[in-house]
């Protein structure tokens, strides 16, 4: 049975981390640009506080990250900033497509055992795919695109 | 000259523009990102050529079809395709997951159409004093709508309405990033230039809200819908919806109601008016338990409030030339490009021209009913049977494309990957990403009208006096501490309700 866990306590925590975290970096401007801010700073705060008290007298208990594998949503997150990151140096075209196709290996793998001529095909798939939403976006909406080295 | 009006628009050219536009709106505005405003910007140009009816026709579809079109995501996907259908979500995704998601679609679609042919109603029959009573919103009002609106944290938290608070106070703080409203300086960058153009609402609202999604789906191993019965078409069927919205019709003509309300506040559009009929459906609601996990009545309540303000924004906008959405801006463009200036000439001496464009909205909400429940269904298909694996980065796809279209930066990009990630760590403690996207778009408004209140109180020994003189303010005060104490009433009348019931069985034992 998984582990249940405080999550008033965890909550507030996050909230006390984030709230010092602003006022740490709260720059010395001028009062009209600062009395919203600091309003919300103390809201954010005093509310942290509120659900740490509450964590001790009445807390909510549940699972954390029970559902599926967590290995899998850590490397499909790093995947993500992996392809954005790339955007810059390899283009949007080359990127999303290398991305892309990198993805669709690492998750299909939970499903199916991925043959050279699986891929192959789903590279395909995934070439006309990128290449539909890239003439969407650039041809047709003239919507710019992020550039890179490459297309 | 409004039979003059209806006689322009029953041409070809003019039916299949409203079509295409429809259609075209439809598509933009499904995709997570794509605004409704965006759609407008980017088919602006190809309407400088075509005659002013035409152009403005087939604008006003492409308005009509991309704020509908939001629900499409929001429901198939859980992505609001548009700010308008945030609280489309919270009841479509629910629905789709129960595999009632065509069901969901058809329903979306007939109020999409109600809200949208009332919208127009309104706009012909209640334009002139409608548009008197946006003139008397000043910066306190709109601080009061702000606080008003945020009262419905309470609605839209999932666990706890302290974390739910948090949640609302953490997307204000993150709306305060950049440059300050009034007094211009820049706050909480962090020493990182990058971060002076703040982080727009859109780019948090699609990486708060898809990619905690696409982590659960990468988790999980398979598509939230790929697991789940389709239901019958009988029950997406067109009569079947068209019964289902219509009855219940108190929960659609308040939706109506609010939507109009809140569409001539200029600045307001069905980015707050979805949220403010969802929580008083929910509000009004004999079983609220139920909202959030797939209730037809809070569907209705959104999509019929967000399509009405997109005829109700245009109140301000032909009567005073202000614009009551960011929408009706570029709506506005096209006016003065065709030299229509607004004001009372643009009722009489242009008045076939302005009857017929408003009309033409009408028609344009009609046109959804097909448009919407063809392309919904083949959209739905295309979702269901696509392999989760693929699934994943080609919505991943779509989220970056959104995010980067928005104001071409890679930066906003990473901003919706770092959102997305927190949103998703932050769901699993309870802290639910509607709040925080509730407080991001009220928090500015919030902000500019307290401290443009504050300015022009500086003459006064207290300055925050200013948020107190305007009879419109009382009524806002009102209705912010009726909307805060309604939980309580009714948890107190329920028990009221439940004491001569539990002592009567107490008796009988």
């Amino acid at each position: 049975m998984s582990r249940e866990y405080n999550t008033d306590y965890i909550a507030g925590l996050i909230g006390l981390i984030i709230t010092l975290f602003f006022k740490y970096f709260q720059e010395d401007v001028n009062r009209l640009s600062i009395m919203f801010p600091n309003a919300i700073i103390i809201i954010l705060g005093c509310t942290s506080v509120s659900l740490i008290i509450k964590g001790f007298i009445k807390p909510t208990r549940s699972t954390l990250f029970d559902v599926g594998s967590n290995i899998r949503w850590i490397v499909t997150g790093l995947l993500f900033f992996g392809w954005v990151i790339a955007i810059p140096f390899l283009g949007f075209l080359v990127s999303t497509i290398s991305f892309f196709a990198l993805i669709v290996f690492y998750l299909s793998r939970t499903q199916l055992k991925v043959t050279k001529g699986r891929f192959l095909i789903w590279l395909g798939v995934i070439v006309v795919e990128v290449l539909f939403f890239y003439l969407i976006f650039a041809k047709v909406l003239h919507a710019p695109l992020p550039e890179g080295m490459f297309i | 000259m409004l039979f003059d009006a209806i006689g322009q628009l029953m041409q070809p050219v003019i039916i299949l523009a409203i079509f295409a536009g429809v259609t075209a709106g439809l598509l933009v505005g499904a995709m997570p990102g794509l605004t409704a405003t965006m759609a407008l910007a980017v088919l602006l140009p190809f309407t400088f050529t075509l005659p002013p009816l035409l152009g403005l026709v087939a604008l006003g579809a492409v308005y009509m079809g991309a704020i509908y079109g939001g629900s499409f995501a929001a429901i198939l996907v859980n992505t609001p395709g548009t700010p308008s259908s945030i609280a489309t979500a919270f009841e479509g995704w629910p629905l789709a997951k129960q595999g009632r998601a065509l069901e969901a679609i058809s329903v979306a679609t007939i109020s999409s159409a109600v809200g949208g042919i009332a919208g127009v109603l309104f706009l012909l029959l209640l334009s002139p004093p409608l548009a008197r009573l946006s003139l008397k919103f000043g910066p306190a009002e709109y601080f009061w709508v702000a606080v008003l609106g945020l009262t419905l944290i309470a609605s839209v938290s999932e666990q706890s309405l302290w974390k739910g608070w948090l949640g609302g106070a953490l997307g204000m703080l993150i709306g305060t990033i950049g440059v300050a409203p009034i007094g211009g300086e820049t706050r909480f960058i962090f020493e990182l230039p990058v971060l002076q153009g703040g982080v727009e609402m859109i780019v948090a609202l699609i990486g708060l809200f898809v990619l905690p999604e696409l982590y659960m789906m990468a988790a999980r191993g398979e598509s939230a819908l790929g697991a789940v019965d389709i239901n019958s078409h009988r029950q997406a069927s067109f009569w079947s919806a068209v019964k289902k919205v219509f009855s219940m019709p108190v929960n659609l003509i308040r939706s109506c109601i609010i939507g109009e309300i809140i569409a001539i506040i200029p600045g307001a559009g069905g980015n707050i008016a979805n949220l403010v009929a969802y929580s008083e459906a929910k509000r009004a609601s004999k079983t609220p338990e139920k909202f959030g996990t797939g209730t037809l009545e809070g569907l209705v309540a959104t999509e019929s409030s967000n399509n009405v303000t997109v005829a109700g924004s245009m109140v301000p906008l032909l009567t005073l030339g202000i614009p009551g959405a960011p929408p009706d801006a570029v709506i506005l463009g096209v006016m003065l490009l065709h030299g229509l200036r607004p004001g009372i000439e643009l009722f009489t001496t242009s008045g076939t021209l302005t009857y017929a464009f408003i009309i033409s909205m009408g028609l344009a909400a009609i046109a959804m009913i097909p448009v919407g429940l063809y392309g919904g269904r083949l959209i739905y298909r295309v979702i269901f049977r696509t392999p989760y694996y693929f699934l994943v980065p080609t919505i991943a796809l779509a989220t970056i494309l959104g995010s980067y279209a928005f104001r071409n930066s890679i930066t906003d990009v990473v901003i919706m990957l770092i959102l997305g990630t927190l949103g998703y760590i932050l769901k699993q403690v309870g802290i639910a990403p509607a709040p925080i996207v509730l407080g991001l778009i009220l928090g500015s408004i919030a902000e500019m009208g307290y401290v443009q209140a504050m300015l022009s109180g500086l003459a006064e020994p207290h300055p925050i006096i200013r948020l107190f003189v305007n009879p419109l303010s009382y009524i806002l005060i009102v209705m912010i501490l009726f909307s805060m104490a309604w939980p309580y009433i009714t948890s107190v009348y329920r028990r009221l309700k439940n004491r001569p019931q539990q002592e009567t069985e107490s008796n009988h034992e």
